[in-house]
């Protein structure tokens, strides 16, 4: 089943088109990348996909749904969106950020449910939360703020969500234990996950597929082995790299050279 | 600790003043009012009334400072930032210009009507970040202001002090008339604030995740600034530009209670009524037989206050 479908869409802020007719389909359970070069449009097609940001042209489908006439609330039922450097502003706790993200599930003015609560019991087992719940988010280091956040995602028990370089604060160790969480989450719960990925060989050793994105169009669109070529990176990020596949993994694996080895090797 | 500082507050305030009386008096002259007929004339009169206004424009004050720092995520945001102090010292300076008393707190409601009713035009026409709405706020403060400056040297002198302590930020110039009618549109819009505590919860996490959370931050911002607006507006006629309590009482009640809404919200009320209160009784007294304008008071002892907060919990907290 397919989950998410970009079909001719192009978009932008104001007249300038930062996106121009992109293709693209998301199946169910699958985990699929973004990267391309800075610029290149990747947080503005996060943002069509997370109606943030209206296309000007072509159509969103949710499961086969024109997401033009599916309600905020509804598609906030189903899709949950992790922006990039999620600033909180004011000390709340790690309790009070769950429980504020089962705000579509009720009116305004309604308690939180037992049903709400069970959910949250739930996320927070399995991302072990249970010793922070009272702690506010100014208390906590770069990766357990990230870790709660997804967690906040988690609690709209979402079918599909959507990430802008989740991973881009974190050191190496915090980086490999969120997308190991979202890998399993992948796995376990069969989650669709859309995400923006600045890291090369992160991308291509957690993604299914991956979308190449250079100047708003699709450069390539495909498996990580179709896609991490060094003849496609070399010309999309104007740098000479080596790819060899993963020692453990197979999966691909880019090493930049650094202009002054090249200069060496041509001696 | 929030019910208790209230307490004091309203007691300091009924008791202080030229004629000190002590609690167990107080006690006695309101159940026998007609035993101390010139006591209960004071206290009826004069005190309560004025505490009571004291209270709804501080509280009216903190309430709309906490709305608008959560819908534009920026915990520097208050009324009188977004220039709606600019658009009602215009309407003030207006007032005094034509020389009525009556006039005065309707023009400084009317200026800071206009000025809201500006920003929601800049951010429904052009669809502007929040940070932009501030720095639109913040120079229209600056035109206002400016303007309304201009307009008053050019007064006579009496009519310039009266201008100035209106600019200040005093609780002895009120209309009796505004004030009867104000806790019929205040306690309403708190009420309604209250109510709608999670919005602004979902809506102090950023636009972005709060679109997808499912809340129309469009509609939603058009309603929360009226609400901020309106409550600004109501506050300034009554007692001028009371400036500091909208922007400090929030954070101060963040620390004592935290950051949720649900708490917030009642706390921010009560704090904010009984700080401009107890503001009051010691602007009315510290220096007698001179009354310095409450907003004097607020922002010197307020500042002190908050930077000794702010010292002891920068560890925890950042601004």
């Amino acid at each position: 089943m397919v989950i998410l479908e970009f079909k001719n869409i192009s978009a932008g802020y104001g007249k300038n088109e930062v996106i121009v007719d992109i293709n693209f389909q998301l199946g169910k359970g699958n985990f699929l990348g973004i990267i391309g070069p800075n610029g290149s449009g990747k947080s503005t097609l996060l943002k069509v996909a997370a109606r943030i940001l209206r296309q000007s042209k072509g159509y969103v489908f949710f499961k086969s749904t024109d997401t033009g006439i599916i309600s905020a609330q509804d598609f906030a039922r189903s899709v949950s969106f992790l922006p990039s450097d999620i600033e909180i502003a004011y000390p709340y706790t790690v309790k009070e950020l769950l429980l504020m993200a089962r705000y579509p599930f009720s009116s305004s003015l309604k308690k939180a449910s037992s049903e709400d609560l069970e959910i949250i019991k739930r996320v927070v087992e399995q991302m072990e939360l249970f010793p922070f719940l009272e702690r506010t988010i100014f208390e906590m280091s770069e990766g357990e703020k990230q870790r709660v956040l997804l967690a906040q995602c988690l609690v709209q028990e979402p079918e599909l969500i959507i990430l802008d370089e989740p991973t881009s604060h974190l050191d190496i160790g915090f980086q490999f234990a969120f997308l190991d969480l979202l890998k399993n989450l992948q796995n376990k719960t069969n989650l669709s996950i859309l995400t923006v990925l600045h890291d090369l060989n992160l991308a291509s050793q957690y993604c299914d597929n991956l979308i190449l994105l250079k100047n708003g169009s699709v450069v390539k669109y495909g498996t990580v082995f179709e896609v991490i070529k060094y003849e496609i990176i070399e010309e999309v990020y104007h740098t000479n790299v080596l790819v060899y596949p993963h020692p453990i993994s197979g999966k691909p694996y880019v090493f930049g050279i650094p202009k002054s080895w090249k200069d060496l090797t041509k001696k | 600790m929030v019910f208790a500082f209230t307490i004091v507050a309203i007691i300091a305030g009924m008791t202080l003043g030229p004629e000190v009386y002590s609690p167990s008096q107080l006690i006695s002259i309101i159940l026998n009012p007609d035993t101390h007929p010139f006591e209960s004339t004071i206290l009826f009169q004069l005190r309560i009334p004025r505490l009571w206004c004291g209270f709804l424009v501080g509280s009216g004050l903190s309430v709309s400072g906490l709305i608008l720092q959560a819908i534009l995520k920026n915990p520097l945001a208050e009324s009188y930032i977004l220039g709606i102090s600019g658009g009602a010292s215009i309407g003030i300076a207006a007032g005094i210009v034509m020389g009525q008393l009556m006039v005065i707190p309707v023009f400084a409601f009317a200026g800071s009507a206009l000025s809201i009713f500006i920003l929601l035009t800049a951010a429904y026409m052009r669809k502007i970040s929040a940070g932009t709405l501030i720095l639109v706020g913040i120079m229209l403060n600056f035109i206002f202001s400016s303007f309304s400056l201009l307009v008053i040297t050019m007064l006579q002198k009496e009519r310039f002090m009266e201008a100035v302590i209106w600019f200040m930020g005093n609780l002895n110039s009120y209309h009796p008339g505004v004030l009867k009618t104000a806790p019929f549109f205040l306690l309403p819009a708190y009420l309604v604030t209250w109510l709608f505590w999670k919005q602004l919860n979902i809506f102090s996490l950023g636009e972005e995740k709060a679109i997808t959370l499912g809340l129309n931050t469009e509609k939603k911002r058009f309603f929360w600034l009226s609400i901020a607006g309106l409550i600004t507006g109501y506050c300034v006629s009554l007692a001028g530009l009371v400036g500091f309590v909208g922007l400090v009482i929030p954070h101060a009640v963040r620390i004592l209670v935290g950051a949720d809404h649900k708490k917030a919200i009642p706390s921010v009320i009560l704090v904010g009524g009984a700080f401009l209160v107890l503001a009051d009784t010691i602007a009315r007294t510290i220096v007698q037989p001179i009354e310095i304008p409450v907003g004097v008071i607020s922002g010197f002892f307020g500042g002190i206050i908050f930077v000794l907060i702010l010292m002891k919990t920068t560890r925890r907290q950042k601004w």
